[in-house]
């Protein structure tokens, strides 16, 4: 064994140990900011969970008014159960960009019921005017107001892990190493969805 | 009751010895890549690779001995690199919780109002809380740099086995080692155990190649095994003695926690009994989960697993049982861990109730002690300190993310009604309006409170702000200070800015380059904490020179300067001034405004809240003298 053997050796180990090091600080930086994400995914969890609260008193108060929007009702009333469900999927684990769309899809689904439902509320001048349902959407309105801040919140974080996972070197370690890109929290704004096309054609 | 602790000593005692350790650890490290390098140099004159045998082999002594000091500074900085983040990271990454100030669950609750009284009674900054949800024992641990990104983690255990008392007792354990600067000291030792532990696994990898590939007969083959194995050897027999250093040193920081829990409280017997508690546990579930583990030396109690006595880095339960509690008799009661314990008892609800119900106002706080010409630190600490009550509504916004922001705004509203509808449209966007609004119904309930709630208030919503993203904060600030600085506003803009510093790590800035003198900016500030007091003009001048003689800042004028809270920019600019100074003139500089406020024996709001504004701003914790 020559001397030049044992110098290659070295090197080898020597870079051996300072390319783990480098990776390792990687690895730790991105766990960090993906427990940010998932930490601020806890802000905007509380809202949720109260504006899940909020709606049956809704739909109770509604029903005394309107029985013949059965349907309208109902929508509310499933839409309500789905969102609830994959919240629950996506506060296990709010890194799980498969389970933030189902949440994605699901929020939008219950804001467009919920629209849909003001809509046709427009036709009962006297559930409009009841005090409970005036308290209500007066409640709901606030929610939807700070879920839409906290929403932000999170979708920041999520763009500051995001960035960070896609930036040279991060890159190869959040490739293999399983870091998954966060989802953003986007719901579809209804009255955006809803309003009537105008054409002029 | 133990002798009572100066938190300042204390802090100086764990720096010293911070100090000290390291230098053993540096020493020891440096010896033992020169061991290694004198192995290296046996083993290749042995097997012939050197003619003639000397201990001077330049190239040989930088790869070696190079190599070894690489492979431990770097596998300890990359372990302290960990910790970069702060408290809140590391208790993430043992898999705790945060708890939501909006928290339903009673226990959870009983926790936040638990670390939230204590930390206005002792002027701390509120920690953040979270739990360990896993963990079914009864434990805690504190992480965190400074007072400022520290949190209190408890596992569920904790909530659900202990009472109000005993959880009290647990959680004055932990803030006592975020105000002595123990979270510090850990880092230092977990990182240099880490590297050593890197030093023997690559001395292990190093043989196992070695041995691995057998297709060398010769003697330098050997020779390598021999190397990797020696490496391996010293590199255990490092973390041996960090180890050891690590417990021997941890162990006093244990005592002393239990110790000043004590003093926090008051009622020895909370700690007392809730350590009886987990003693009790002790045979029945006292399993930690790998992570918790590793990082056991945070922990209220260690896990159990490891060697109890060399390695342990807490002291024997039954004997920290028996300091704080000298009646105990040694007999530990098992605890069943899963009796579902009762929830909150009847008579602790009465009496919370009581409080809700009576708003005593806040009366001036008499210091504790009898008369003394120069107050301690610990006097002017527990002059700073609340210990009133808040109005529930008025707690229940504090906890609310939007809510808080429009808290803050309420009590910074500027008295130009002019500049208040300037704040009120800057503000009109965030959170689609849902702050301007909270800030107005909030608005008449402050109309009515007494003077000293502010700052505590403040105190309470502010961390609550920690979940908003830098670009939500950035615009809510914006909307705070617009406008030019007004005397009519008072130093509550200060104050504020100083909690922001405090809370949220938003440097306090001058818009020019300061231009004042050291004695000059420390004479303004002084002038504007003795002046903000009701004490008659004779008083207030013999209490500022009094303080001057504290200060100890060669130069500063005798004479008060006049009107000096009339021009805040020139304030701050003072103020950035002492920011700039060395930790222990920035803290005497601090006990001097404490002393000067403490002239009459009267702490009264307003010069509570202005000696927190100075404080906080020159970047000086008033409860553990540490630095921010």
């Amino acid at each position: 064994m020559s001397s030049i053997f044992l110098f290659i050796l070295v090197a080898i180990l020597a870079s051996a140990v300072a390319l783990a090091l480098y990776v390792v600080g990687i690895y730790n930086g991105l766990v960090a900011l993906r427990n940010l994400v998932k930490n601020a995914f806890a802000q905007v969890d509380v809202q949720l969970k109260r504006r899940y609260d909020l709606i049956p008193n809704l739909v109770e108060t509604a029903k005394g008014y309107m029985a013949h929007e059965r349907q309208t009702l109902e929508a509310v009333v499933s839409a309500r159960a789905r969102a609830t469900q994959a919240n629950v999927n996506v506060a296990a684990n709010p890194a799980d960009p498969a389970a933030m769309k189902e949440l994605n899809q699901a929020e939008s689904g219950l804001s467009g019921a919920l629209s849909r439902l003001l809509v046709v509320s427009e036709n009962y001048p006297q559930l409009k005017a009841d005090s409970t349902m005036k308290g209500l959407m007066e409640e709901l309105t606030s929610t939807e107001n700070r879920i839409a801040f906290a929403r932000q919140a999170y979708n920041d974080a999520v763009l500051n892990y995001n960035t960070s996972r896609e930036t040279f070197p991060q890159v190869f370690v959040a490739n293999n190493f399983g870091f998954q890109a966060a989802e953003f929290f986007k719901i579809e704004d209804p009255a955006e969805k809803n309003a009537p096309k105008v054409s002029f054609s | 009751m133990p002798e009572v602790m100066n938190f300042f000593r204390a802090q100086d005692e764990a720096r010293g010895r911070t100090t000290k350790l390291v230098a053993w650890l540096i020493f020891a490290i440096l010896a033992m890549a020169l061991s290694i390098y004198a192995v290296a140099v046996l083993v290749l004159t042995y097997i012939h690779y050197f003619h003639g045998f000397t201990w001077v082999h330049p190239i040989l002594f930088l790869t070696t001995f190079g190599l070894s000091l690489a492979v431990v500074l770097g596998g300890a900085y990359l372990r302290m690199a960990e910790f970069e983040g702060g408290g809140l990271l590391v208790a993430l990454r043992l898999g705790a919780r945060p708890v939501l100030a909006s928290t339903q669950d009673l226990n959870e609750r009983k926790f936040l109002n638990i670390v939230q009284e204590m930390a206005l009674a002792s002027a701390m900054p509120v920690p953040q809380c979270l739990v360990l949800d896993q963990d079914s024992s009864i434990n805690a641990f504190a992480a965190g740099h400074t007072p400022q990104d520290a949190v209190i983690t408890v596992t569920r255990g904790a909530l659900e086995q202990l009472t109000r008392d005993e959880l009290q007792g647990v959680v004055g354990h932990e803030f006592s080692h975020i105000a002595h600067g123990d979270t510090q000291l850990n880092l230092r030792i977990i990182g240099t155990v880490a590297g050593l532990t890197a030093l023997s696994q690559v001395g292990y990898v190093l043989m196992r190649i070695m041995v691995a590939s057998d297709d060398e007969d010769n003697r330098a083959g050997w020779a390598l095994i021999v190397m990797g194995l020696v490496v391996f050897i010293v590199g255990l027999g490092g973390v041996f003695i960090a180890r050891l250093i690590q417990a021997s040193v941890s162990r006093q920081r244990e005592y002393l926690a239990d110790a000043s829990s004590v003093q926090f409280t008051r009622n020895p017997l909370g700690l007392a009994n809730a350590l009886k508690k987990v003693a009790g546990m002790t045979q029945v579930a006292r399993e930690a989960k790998p992570a918790e583990l590793e990082a056991q030396h945070m922990f209220l109690v260690s896990s159990g697993g490891f060697a109890e006595f060399l390695f342990s880095t807490h002291p024997p339960i039954e004997d920290r049982i028996k300091r704080i509690d000298p009646s105990f008799d040694g007999v530990i009661r098992p605890v069943i861990a899963a009796t579902p314990p009762p929830p909150v008892s009847s008579q602790e609800a009465t009496v919370q109730q009581l409080n809700a119900a009576i708003l005593p106002a806040v009366a001036a706080v008499q210091t504790p002690t009898s008369r003394r010409v120069y107050p301690s630190d610990l006097d002017i600490q527990a002059a700073v300190g609340f210990h009133g009550q808040l109005p529930p509504e008025l707690l229940a916004a504090t906890t609310d993310l939007v809510s808080a922001m429009g808290l803050v705004l309420a009590l910074v509203f500027r008295q130009d009604p002019g500049q208040k509808a300037e704040q009120l449209k800057l503000a009109q966007t965030i959170a689609g309006g849902e702050v301007v609004s909270e800030a107005l119904r909030l608005e008449p309930l402050l109309k009515h409170l007494p003077a000293g709630t502010r700052l505590p208030l403040l105190d309470l919503a502010l961390p609550t702000l920690r979940g908003l993203s830098p670009l939500q904060l950035q615009a809510f600030r914006d909307a705070l200070s617009k406008v030019a600085y007004q005397e009519a506003d008072g130093f509550r803009l200060l104050l504020l800015e100083a909690l922001m510093h405090r809370y949220l790590g938003i440097e306090v800035t001058s818009p020019t380059t300061p231009s004042l003198s050291l004695e000059a900016a420390a004479g303004l500030v002084l002038s504007a904490v003795v002046m903000t007091s009701s004490e008659s003009p004779e008083d207030r001048l013999a209490a500022y020179k009094r303080a001057v003689g504290v200060a100890g800042f060669r130069g500063m004028s005798l004479a008060l300067a006049e009107n000096p809270l009339a021009d805040l920019a020139l304030l701050e600019e003072a103020l950035v001034v002492l920011a700039a100074q060395k930790v222990a003139d920035r803290r005497n500089f601090v006990h001097a405004c404490g002393v000067a406020v403490l002239y009459d024996n009267q702490a009264e709001p307003a010069e509570v809240e202005i000696l927190r504004a100075v404080s906080d701003a020159i970047g000086i914790s008033l409860a553990t003298g540490l630095e921010h």
